[in-house]
Order: structure tokens, then sequence, then C-alpha cells
């Protein structure tokens, strides 16, 4: 545990009334981690099956990490208690926990828990697991969905937000789930300009599954485009600042989950290499003494204390402001290729081992690869930053 | 396409049309005949360009290599990528038939001219070293599992070719050339790595410290080889394989080369690894039980193993930079072909100028790492340093730029079909192989090492 860590969970919650029970729900979802997820990804080279998953998501669900609705929601789950400096703060410290153990599962939880978080907060009463698509067809659609958000979008934005979230044509947009979705929440400009959500059962969308993806093998990529004259089954009719705030909710507390998600899959990762270089021996002695080894394992160090450090201050910030989206940007566009070196730097540590699916690093290093890519890039992320604190005071 | 300009001609944003009266390239068409020839342009991509200042011989070469990893590995790459992990010993028809229409076409046996290989003679007036390197970079472009598959080839009869023993030449390398050209599936393997050892094969320092794994016990008229090897590239597959193994009792010292034939009694492939990429060609453990291997079927001499291992690795390093470059041209052709197929609010990614940035930077890593392989390969006798550099240096753009690649595709690179996660996965593993690219960093100093103690040694630079 880094000192980050420590202070995470011995600060006090500031301005949220009584403090959340931390610490006992970490202490749960350790035992799961231990007890459960782990024995069912012990072999690295073996995909973890839809099945599986499912009914370990089941177990996660039943000790209240993942609300099975809203009216059950305890304020202890994954993106329950969000308006809270330490629901947020419990929120990703589970995930970075989870994904010390497999970033897959990770993944899908994070997921599902914001899909419900959404529908809480619109008000739809739902027991189905729902995702909701944050990315449209490319990138983050350049300036145009940050400028949406701040307010300050041009005729030009528009043209692009309608074709960024346009899914009526292929390709549609690209979701990397697990496999048991039943419906998504697609996002939609209506005419009046205000971007509106509709949900869309699986059997009123063309799906295209796509089961080898880079990465997150537990999950598969998903091509999705609205079914002919097929309609959603639920629309949202949110004003122009609930709009504006919900999806900067949603994309914050989605680039927190993913700086979770990778610290998680880098503690993984650096805890393999040092515990064979402790053991492994060449030129005489072990290679944890040989310096290039140390200089590839420190750097996992500062990238692990860095991301913590940065995800425990974009932690406290109002989940709901331009601003702190803007810093989780620049913070992801930053960090995420920097969670992939080092990630790299620990596979290297095993020489040739470490490109053998069975040492597991491999699978880390892709599913670290995977979360820089999606809902943005570093030059994306930039972009959308520069945008976003252009127009913020 | 549309533009800044209100123009007809066709230009990208930001950019005036060729033809347009203000661009460099237009103008250029109003200087002289003499001027015009320094500041010539053509509309041509970087590929043309640099293929053009290869002399006549490695032009053909190289255009002989692309045309056929287009034509032979382009089909298959990605559907060999998903297969599953082959049986040991075991090819598929499809790999087969590749290995015989690459033999056919003369590229397994061409490091020797004809009639001896089947090389070209007029390209044996450059160095095989960079002829290599020219082919294995557009074979990688493609594939770098089915490139590896055919180009351990190469590594596994360098020892043989490098003794300079005609007879082993005779018995050895030349049937199996022939073999090949008869589009017999033929293939030689190179055995150096053992369990435990990873670098230390690879590695003065660690040779030093490293028991060796696999021994040679003598026996009446040869030698008893036991003990297994691992990571060996198409070992499983391979008909001939140049096996490194020490004498009984002696240390690395002793690494003596051998030639072992595929149903030697005693010798068997165990497993296939599981690998990240690269997954055309087999990563075999293999098995060495009490096998028997005649004195005739040593290569160089007792105890010259080491530096016939040192200088393969001298010499292969290099190709493995020009791979690495395959895969970094790989990476920008697929990141071209993404930003001029999608679009995204009515144009192109190619229009943006962010997109232009990234992917000028793609060519200009690829094109600098390519420099550097060709300029050093082109001499006759390289050097540790020059090779590990190339090792190193290009191994790690390739990476870079293969990151570059799937952030330009965003989360489209995560399909397998758009083959830049491919390209990544097969590109990781050139840091690690041929002596990780820490060993090969060390390798630079190593070879420099006298003139650098000379200099800590002399007062003056104190």
């Amino acid at each position: 545990m880094t000192n980050a860590d420590a202070l995470m969970q011995e600060s006090p919650s500031t301005g949220d009334g009584d403090a959340l029970p931390i610490e006992a729900v970490l202490d749960e979802v350790r035992r799961f981690g231990s007890h459960a997820l782990e024995p069912a990804v012990a072999r690295h080279e073996h995909r973890l099956g839809p099945e599986r998953l499912t009914a370990l998501r089941t177990t996660s669900s039943e000790f209240g990490l993942l609300c099975p609705s809203a009216d059950e929601a305890s304020g202890l789950g994954l993106w329950e208690a969000v308006e809270r400096n330490d629901g947020r703060r419990l929120s990703t410290a589970a995930l970075r926990m989870l994904a010390q153990v497999n970033m897959g599962f990770a993944w899908q939880l994070h997921q599902f828990a914001l899909s419900g978080h959404f529908e809480r907060h619109v008000g739809f009463a739902s027991t189905a697991l729902n995702l909701v698509a944050l990315q449209g067809r490319y990138g983050l659609a350049r300036h145009a969905l940050a400028r949406y958000l701040t307010a300050t979008a041009g005729p030009d934005d528009l043209i692009m937000l309608r074709d960024y979230f346009d899914t009526t044509t292929a390709p549609g947009v690209l979701l990397h789930a697990a496999e048991d979705w039943a419906g998504v929440w697609l996002p939609e400009l209506d005419s009046a300009s205000v971007l509106q959500w509709g949900l869309w059962p699986r059997e009123r969308l063309v799906v295209e599954t796509h089961r080898h993806s880079h990465g997150l093998d537990e999950l598969c990529s998903f091509v999705v485009c609205r079914r002919g004259e097929a309609q959603a089954a639920h629309r949202t009719q949110l004003d122009i600042a609930t709009s504006r705030r919900l999806l900067t909710t949603l994309l914050t507390l989605n680039a927190m989950g993913q700086l979770a998600t990778g610290l998680g899959g880098l503690d993984h990762a650096h805890r393999l290499a040092a515990d064979y270089a402790a053991t492994r021996r060449q030129g005489g002695g072990v290679i944890a003494r040989h310096a290039a080894v140390q200089l590839l394992l420190s750097r996992a160090r500062q990238i692990q204390q860095l991301t913590s450090h940065s995800l425990e201050a974009c932690c406290a910030c109002a989940p709901d402001s331009a601003q702190t989206l803007a810093m989780l940007y620049q913070t992801r566009a930053t960090l995420q290729p920097e969670l992939c070196r080092a990630t790299s730097d620990a596979l290297q540590v095993f020489g040739g081992m470490g490109y053998m699916r069975d040492t597991g690093l491999e699978k880390i290093l892709r599913d670290q690869n995977t979360l820089r890519v999606i809902h943005g890039t570093p030059i994306e992320l930039q972009l959308a930053a520069t945008a976003l604190e252009e127009d913020t005071p | 396409m549309t533009g800044l300009r209100d123009s007809a001609l066709p230009h990208l944003d930001g950019h005036l049309a060729s033809s347009d009266p203000l661009s460099p390239f237009a103008a250029f068409h109003t200087l002289g005949a003499v001027p015009r020839r320094l500041v010539s342009y053509d509309a041509v991509d970087q590929w043309e360009v640099e293929t053009r200042r290869l002399p006549p011989s490695l032009q053909k070469l190289r255009r002989n290599a692309r045309q056929f990893a287009e034509q032979a590995l382009r089909p298959l790459a990605l559907e060999t990528d998903l297969a599953p992990h082959a049986e040991p010993g075991h090819l598929s028809p499809q790999l087969q038939q590749l290995i015989s229409r690459t033999g056919r076409a003369g590229l397994l046996s061409d490091m020797l001219p004809a009639p001896l290989g089947s090389g070209a003679t007029s390209r044996f007036r450059h160095p095989i070293v960079l002829q290599q390197c020219l082919r294995v970079e557009e074979l990688s472009r493609v594939c770098g599992g089915l490139m590896l598959l055919l180009s351990a080839n190469v590594l596994g009869a360098m020892p043989i070719l490098l003794s300079g023993d005609t007879s082993a030449i005779r018995r050895f390398l030349l049937p199996v050339f022939r073999a090949q050209q008869r589009g017999e599936a033929k293939l030689f393997a190179f055995a150096i790595t053992e369990p435990g050892a990873g670098s230390d094969a690879e590695d003065g320092h660690g040779a030093r410290h490293y028991r060796p794994g696999v021994v040679a016990r003598r026996d009446t008229g040869g030698w008893r080889l036991s003990g297994r090897k691992v990571f060996i590239s198409g070992g499983d597959v391979a008909d001939t394989l140049t096996v490194f193994a020490a004498l009984e009792g002696e240390g690395m010292e002793s690494w003596t080369c051998f030639v072992v034939r595929r149903g030697m009694p005693g010798f068997r492939p165990v497993r296939n690894e599981l690998k990240m990429g690269m997954r055309a060609s087999t990563a075999s453990e293999l098995e060495f039980d009490n096998v028997f291997v005649p004195d005739d079927h040593i290569v160089g001499g007792l105890r010259q193993g080491w530096a016939l291992n040192r200088a393969t690795l001298n010499l292969s390093r290099m190709p493995v930079g020009a791979l690495a470059v395959g895969f970094a041209q790989g990476a920008t052709d697929i990141a071209f072909d993404f930003a001029t197929r999608t679009r995204l609010g009515g144009k192109a990614l190619i229009q943006f100028q962010e997109v232009q940035l990234q992917l000028a930077q793609m060519l200009a890593e690829t094109s600098t790492a390519r420099a550097l392989i060709w300029q050093s390969a082109n001499a006759w006798t390289p050097r540790q340093a020059t090779s590990s550099i190339c090792k190193f240096q290009a191994t790690d753009t390739a990476v870079r730029v293969a990151d570059m690649a799937m952030d330009l595709l965003g989360n489209h690179a995560l399909l397998h079909a758009n083959g830049a996660e491919k390209v990544f996965r097969d590109a990781r593993l050139t840091q690690i192989f041929e002596g990780t690219n820490q060993i090969n960093r060390l390798a630079v100093i190593e070879d420099f090492q006298d003139a650098l103690l000379a200099r800590a040694s002399d007062p003056a630079t104190v």
C-alpha cells in the first residue's frame, strides 16, 4: 500500500456528513478479490468465460458492490455516493483493488455501476444490465463535445456532434463490455440540440460481436447500430443544463474508473515483476540486484505513486464540473501512456517469459493499452481538455 | 477533399494543392533546369522515394520482397494469428504451402549467390546483412509471425555459413537450399536459449556464471547431447538445427555448435509456448535425451560455439532492427489507411491537423530507424556495438510507432481486423529476443571497453 492509499483511507471526508465505512467495504472487496476472483483467474493464459464472469458479478452484487436496482442502493456500492468525496474515493479504491486481481472484471463492474448511476439520476428503475455509451464514432469529437459541455458549441460543433453520436448508419459505436448486457443507453442530440439518451434493448440493435479484441479478454467488442425503424424503449427528457451536468459527471466518473483500473493493473504487474526479480538468478546473483532491473521496477513505483496522488486529487473535486473533467483528461493524457510503459517495463523484467501468456504480464499490458485508447486517446484528451479549459473560468 | 481555400483542386485542409501557384511544388516548375533538379518534387510516397536511393539490384530485391509479402503473406496474416497454437512439430497445410512457395521463390536460400544458393549474383556486391535487412523489413511489415517462421531459417543456417567450413556448408547447407528451391518445406533453426538462462546465452558476463543446461558427453565416434532448449523459433518444425552445447565438465567457454537433424533418436519437441504475438511462428521447448551426434556434425570445431554464437548475433541483430522497422512501417501504413477512409463530421480524419501531426511523426520515426539500419548494414563486418544499437534503437522505435498507430485508431485499434493491435503484439517481442534491449545496451559498452579503459587510465583525462 502506498502513502497515498493510507492518506486516502485515513483522511476524514470533507463536508460529506457522516463518513462512509470505507475500510469495512474495502475489507469485503479484498476478501472477494482473494477468495473468489483470484482463484478464477489464476491461470493467466485461460480466458475468464462469460458464465464465470456473471457468477462472480452476482457474488459482488450480493455484498453490495454492484447495486442490482435503484431502490436497493446502499450508498456503499460502486458509483453510488458520487456526490460525496469519500463515496468517489471508495469507488476508485474498490476498482483499484479488483483490478489488482483482474482488470477485465473491474472494468465491466465499473461500466454496469456507471450505468446504474445514470439510471438513478434520470429516475429510470431497471434491474436489467444496461450499458451507457459514452463514446461516439471516433475519439472525443475533437473539441465539439467539450464545447457542448461548456455551452460554447457553435454550429460546426453541433454538426460534428450529430455525426459523432450517429448510430443510424454503420459503423455506429463501439462498445467493449461483458457479453451479457441487455440494452444500451445511446446519446443523441434532439431537435433543440440537447443531448438526450435513449434506452435501446439489444434486440432492437444490429450488434456485431468481436471476440478477438486487443485486451480485457473477459469482455468482447461490439459494433452497435440501430435496427431499421426500431425505436428506443425509453427516452430522457432532460433540460440542457441537466444534460450537460449529467454528461460531465458520467465522463468524469468514467475517467476516474479508467485511472483506478489502470493503477490496479500496474500494482499487479509490479508485484509479479518484483517477486520474479527477487528469485530469478542471472550473472551470479538475483536480478533484483541489477541496476537494469531496478530501473525498470523503479519506474513502475513512480507511476503508481503519481497515479495514486492524481486520482486522490481528482476524487476531491466536484464530478459535475468542467474543470474537474479537464483536470482528469489532462491527467489521463499524461498517465495512461505511462501506465502502459511502466507495465511494459514490468514485462521486460521477465525477459522472454514475459512474452508468454502464462506469466500474466502480457495480458496486463494489453489491458493497459485498451484503457489507453478507449474514451479518448492522449491527443484527443489534450484537445478536449484544452477546449474545456478555454471556456472555464 | 475540401480545404481552407475555395479551390476545385484537390488538397488537404491547411495545405495548398500542389498545382496552386503559391505551392512550392508548382513554383519549382518555374525554375531553370539545374535548380529544378535540386528541388524536384514527385508525387510518390516515402517508400518509393527511399527505394529509388538504393542500387538497382537492391531496389529489385526490395520490390520483389514487397510483392511477395503482399501476395503470399497478407492473405494468411490475420487468420494465422487467430489460429490455436499448433501442437509441437505440426505445421498446418497453409503454412507448409507458404514455406514451399517461399522456397521456390528462392527466398529461403538466397544468403548465397547462385548456383550455391538462390541469390542474384549482382546483389553480392552488397553485404549479405543489408540484403537480409531489406527483405525482412518487407515481410514483417505484413506479418511478424509469418516473417519469423520464414526468417528464423536464416538464423539457423548462419553458424554453418560463418564457420567458413566448406565441408559443413557442402553437407548441411547446400542440400537444404536445393530442397527448399524444389519447394520442400525444410527449415533451419538456431537453438541457444536454455531454461533459466535467458540473456546469459547472449552476454559474456552472464555466461561466466551460468551452468550450461545442454551438455555434450563424449561417445565413440561422436557426442551425446542431453538437456533442454527453450523459446526456439521454429525449433519444432525445423529439419536442421544448430544446437549449442557445453562439453561435459566444462563451462560456457566449451560451447560447441552441433548440427541436429529432426528424427535423430532422443530429440523431441516438447511443447510450444502460448505467446502474446508472432503467433504464426512457434517458440518451442526442445528435449535432448542422450541424442547421438556424430563428430562430423560439429560446426567450426570443438569449443568454437561461443564465438559462432556471438558472431551470429552480431549479424542477426541488424536484421532484427530491420524487422522492427517493418513493424513501424506496417503500423504507419495502417494508420494512414485508417485516416484516409474514416470520416468524422463529414471529413476524412486526415484533414485534421492533429492527425497529420501524428502521421508525420510516425513517418519520421520509421524513416530515421531505417536510415540507421541501412547505413549500419552496409558493411561486410558489422561490429557488436553497431548491431546492438540497431537492435535496441529500432525495436524501441517500432513499439513506440505501434503505440502511436493504436492511438490514432483510438478504440477502433482494439479490433483484430484493423491490424494495429497485432503489430503491437508482434513488435513487443523484438525488445526481448536476440538479447533484451538492456543486454544490447550493455553490449555497446562491452564493445568499446578497451577504448574506454584506455581513456580512463590516461592521466590527461583525469
